[in-house]
């Protein structure tokens, strides 16, 4: 390094340095507080220090070893004043190395060890009451329409304008509720219905469910009730089992108000809040079955749509390799490539890594969990531009780097990496020279909500426009500009893994936690709304 | 573009849960906010406790955050008080300060944390340019976290050594960032 610490700071440094440590006796302690009153910048010295030792735990936590394990490097640092090196020898340096590169979590007799990595995690929230699991179809209107399938439900308006979805609370009771429909989610076990229809199913353990109208509040005692609400002819409710109690809205359930309805009956309140007895008519709402029929129906419909789109890309003269991730039962370990004539040929070895369900029954995923999980490709071939798509699920975020596809070793004119951070950046590395950063890294894509769902991953290495696009879900959310750009070449690579060609014996841990359903590589830019289609055909539900 | 009105998009048009949209802010700023805590709480382990704390107060204060202004400004503001009010709940502190100089400490940590961004990315580049050597020293403490006697022991040196090694190695960096930042300025 040619840089030299700047005169001045020398007993300051060594003081903040004890401070740091935590070993300031008390009269150094008066020693630094004298100094930060007398010496100009003092403060300012000492915060850079502390913003120093954060940013270190931050950038070490997550920082590509790959630059340290060339045999160059190495070389050079053999020849370092730093008298260790000819110090260390057998078990030091071994352990040294291990604690270096070795999952933390792998070194038992070291419990402190994982302390720091952990340590800055902020506290997390989930605010949510309810869960929304299937949808058919949906349209959602309004400001509270709910992010994905499987997201968390927060208090709130949820508006439907057409279709149907399945909202489970947390307290265990389900609804369908129908397009359109206004319902208002209250608590765990509450919510009001503005408009529209719902079917609702309450297990004796969330028994006291409640549904309040304009007309009434409902409280459930364990059954199966269906309930319409509009404005002109106020409420119904149809009692298909069980046993539900009525009262009068804002009455706080006074007994007064109370009336029992019981299964097979029903009652329709009107806007004047006059009451008649009426059949239940179980047909008028969809029942769990018929929503997973319905369901089950849209989605073949949907997989047929996205068969097309597999057999148009198998065509596609733009493609370099597409993996679709079905299961050969033939030879399942072998990741098989798709063909223009149809067919497909193996093109991958699959070490480690599992036959799982992905995106939807009946489609095939790979599961990488395993520091030895991979499937080893080779990728001949150089390109100016190229795309890169996927679904994936991401199942944590353990590692410092979770690795997606990566060329073998690093410093390789067109070497190309594409992995997520331990703090759910995504970044596409593309090694140029040593005083370029290779690196463009999104801002924080991805955190606790998305593991365990699917999501459709893509990049695209825009040659022409010096430019690396992120999207997210068929959507853009990051683009860096390139300083420098070389020709890419992928070559011998791993998917899901890394192979850092510096050790034979000894590798950082950077495998992808979680599943792989599709991967495809394009030798040329594509734009967003070719990958906008992508996620819209593929994507896990309707 | 993706239909936002299916529900089952997440692009950047689909208004998010705000626990959603907090968590997100939180980890994009979280070291930024760390090390404003350290800077006046000079513990790591204390820092990160103080963070836990810090978390909780800015979520319950969530509603009061201006979407689209500077996240980690707002949580240093919320978190100034948190840690007054934990220093002086301390029976001992590392590094004893009247509420002045402690004022003025966490004045200049905010004022330094603008670039908190800038200073990163000249921190990452600045790791490159170390001997290995170091940056093994460094990884140990800060990502193995090893303690310094250890360290001293993996490398078969005094601690002496180990402790005037390590404050070289921050100086170091602190003046090869301050020169970064001061080059792409005048670029």
């Amino acid at each position: 390094m040619k840089h030299k610490p700047q005169a001045g700071w020398e007993r300051l440094d060594a003081l903040i340095g004890a401070l740091r440590e935590g070993e300031l006796g008390p009269e150094e302690a008066t020693e630094l507080k004298q100094l930060l009153a007398t010496q100009p910048g003092a403060h300012r010295r000492l915060s850079e220090h502390m913003f120093l030792v954060a940013a270190l735990e931050a950038e070490l936590v997550s920082c590509d070893p790959e630059n340290d394990l060339t045999p160059a490097a190495r070389k050079a640092s053999r020849m370092a004043w730093w008298k260790w090196g000819a110090a260390i020898t057998g078990l030091a340096a071994v352990l040294a190395l291990l604690a270096v590169l070795w999952p933390i979590s792998r070194v038992p007799e070291r419990p402190a060890a994982n302390t720091f990595a952990a340590a800055t995690r902020p506290v997390l929230f989930d605010s949510g009451v309810a869960v929304l699991t299937k949808v058919i179809d949906a349209r959602w209107a309004g400001p509270g329409r709910p992010a994905t399938i499987g997201a968390s439900l927060r208090p709130g308006r949820l508006q439907l304008a057409a279709g149907a979805a399945r909202i489970e609370f947390y307290s265990g009771a389900t609804v369908i509720l129908e397009g359109p429909a206004d319902l208002e989610l209250i608590s765990a076990s509450e919510a009001i219905l503005h408009s529209g229809r719902l079917r609702a199913f309450v297990p004796s353990q969330a028994q006291g469910f409640t549904l309040h109208s304009r007309q009434l509040e409902l409280v459930d005692r364990g059954t199966e009730f269906g309930l319409e609400v509009n404005d002109l002819e106020g409420s119904r409710v149809h009692v298909f089992r069980g046993k539900v109690e009525l009262f009068d809205p804002n009455s706080g359930r006074s007994p007064s108000s109370k009336s029992d309805l019981s299964e097979g009956t029903g009652l329709h309140v009107d806007p004047r809040l006059a009451k008649t007895p009426i059949t239940p008519a179980p047909a008028r709402f969809t029942s769990l079955h018929d929503f997973n029929e319905r369901s089950s129906a849209r989605l073949r419909e949907h997989i047929r749509g996205w068969e097309d789109l597999s057999r148009q890309l198998r065509r596609d003269p733009r493609v370099v390799a597409y993996y679709p991730f079905e299961r050969e039962p033939a030879d399942d370990r072998a990741l098989n490539e798709a063909t223009p004539d149809g067919k497909e040929r193996p093109a991958g070895s699959i070490v480690g890594a599992n036959w799982s369900e992905g995106r939807w029954p009946g489609k095939d995923a790979l599961e990488f969990k395993r520091p030895g999980d991979r499937v080893r490709v080779n990728l001949p071939g150089q390109w100016e531009s190229l795309t890169l798509t996927a679904w994936i699920r991401v199942d944590g975020f353990d590692n410092g780097w979770s690795s997606l596809i990566l060329s073998d070793g690093w410093k390789r004119p067109g070497a190309l990496h594409w992995q997520i951070a331990h703090n759910g950046q995504i970044e596409l590395a593309v090694f140029a020279d040593d005083r370029h950063d290779p690196n463009s890294r999104s801002p924080v894509a991805l955190g606790p909500y998305d593991l365990g769902r699917w999501m459709h991953l893509a990049v695209v290495y825009d040659r022409n426009r010096k430019q690396v696009t992120h999207y997210l879900d068929g959507a853009a959310f990051s683009r860096s500009e390139l300083a420098v750009t070389v020709p890419l070449s992928i070559r011998n690579a791993e998917i899901g893994n890394w192979n850092t060609l510096a050790h034979p014996d000894i590798n950082p841990i950077r495998n992808f936690n979680g599943r792989m359903d599709e991967l495809v590589i394009f030798r040329e830019a594509l734009s967003a709304g070719e990958i906008a289609r992508f996620y819209e055909v593929g994507r896990p539900q309707p | 573009m993706a239909d936002a009105e299916n529900g089952t998009n997440r692009g950047a048009q689909t208004p998010s849960a705000p626990e959603e949209v907090f968590t997100r802010l939180l980890l994009a700023n979280q070291t930024r906010i760390y090390g404003f805590i350290l800077a006046l709480v000079h513990d790591r382990a204390a820092a990160s406790d103080v963070l836990q704390d810090v978390s909780v107060v800015l979520w319950r204060k969530f509603d009061r955050f201006e979407p689209g202004t500077d996240f980690a400004a707002w949580a240093m503001s919320v978190a100034r008080l948190s840690i007054f009010e934990w220093r002086r709940r301390q029976k001992k502190l590392p590094l004893p300060l009247d509420d002045d100089q402690l004022t003025r400490l966490a004045d200049e940590a905010v004022a330094l944390s603008f670039d908190f961004e800038d200073r990163l990315g000249a921190l990452r580049r600045c790791l490159q340019e170390l001997m290995e050597r170091d940056r093994n020293l460094l990884r140990l403490r800060y990502m193995a976290g090893e303690t310094m006697t250890r360290i001293a022991e993996l490398a078969a040196v005094s601690r002496v050594a180990i402790h005037k090694r390590m404050n070289r190695l921050h100086a170091l960096l602190i003046e090869c960032i301050r020169q970064r930042l001061t080059v792409e300025e005048s670029e």
